[in-house]
């Protein structure tokens, strides 16, 4: 009965958790709208400026690009938004091995699992890796772990 | 799903269980979103209360569209994932 009461009160908590980020997801929308709803070229604006930041990074990392490491899988590249982004932040020294290893446990996943898990976990870990080394670059101290991820 | 060649009993016993699932999902989600609901309100009710009505934050954005913005997505939620996870706990084989 207890057993059954802590599962109970487990998947209250998740769901508090889903749907408080949810609500919180929602607040933000109700943000964001009314701030276009006031001034619509804010919306404009901010497609521009995305959008340029995107081409840069493709550019930069277009111009950073290494020779592709060739495996015994059958190659399928990574999502190029994501890795471009780690080609472009990341220090030299550690970008390869880095890039190298999320490519191999990206055709790993591939193969078991298929694509589109395949790049939702790609694009997940590169965001993360380049939120590190953002951080690393402006002296956070949560940068750190950047290294650790290399040695991994 | 239930098996056709179970005994009857046995059929209406884990289609039981499958509706206790079921219910006991139901009333989380509902516990849950009851919960976050009044809890939006109340603090809407209590910011309204601390400004005027209808406050604009820099005089542009509504605090009635963050609070209407929560609530909505709450409830599209439910009506999403929340039916989703019913149907799941329905279909679910009970241990």
């Amino acid at each position: 009965m207890s057993s059954l009461m802590l599962k109970f009160l487990s998947r209250l908590y998740t769901l508090f958790k889903f749907y408080s980020t949810m609500a919180l997801l929602g607040a933000i929308a109700g943000i964001v709208i009314g701030i276009v709803e006031g001034k619509p070229l804010v919306l404009i604006a901010a497609f521009l400026v995305v959008s340029a930041a995107t081409m840069m990074v493709l550019l930069s990392a277009q111009s950073h690009r290494r020779p592709q490491r060739s495996h015994g899988l059958p190659c399928e590249r990574p999502p190029i938004l994501p890795e471009s982004l780690m080609i472009v932040s990341l220090p030299s020294e550690v970008a390869d091995d880095i890039i190298g290893d999320l490519k191999d446990e990206f055709d790993h996943l591939r193969s078991k699992y298929g694509r589109s898990s395949a790049v939702t976990w790609y694009t997940i870990q590169s965001w993360t890796v380049f939120i590190k080394a953002v951080a690393f670059h402006c002296g956070l101290s949560f940068g750190k772990s950047l290294t650790s991820e290399s040695r991994r | 799903m239930t098996n056709p060649h179970e005994p009857t009993g046995a059929r209406a016993r884990e289609a039981g269980l499958r509706v206790i699932h079921t219910l006991i999902e139901l009333i989380a989600h509902l516990l849950i979103l009851a919960g976050l609901l009044v809890g939006i309100k109340v603090l809407e009710t209590f910011v309204h209360k601390l400004w005027d009505q209808d406050y604009l934050f820099f005089n542009w954005i509504k605090l009635k569209y963050i609070f209407d913005g929560a609530d909505l997505v709450i409830l599209v939620c439910f009506l999403g994932w929340g039916v989703y996870y019913l149907v799941s706990a329905y279909v679910k084989k009970p241990e």
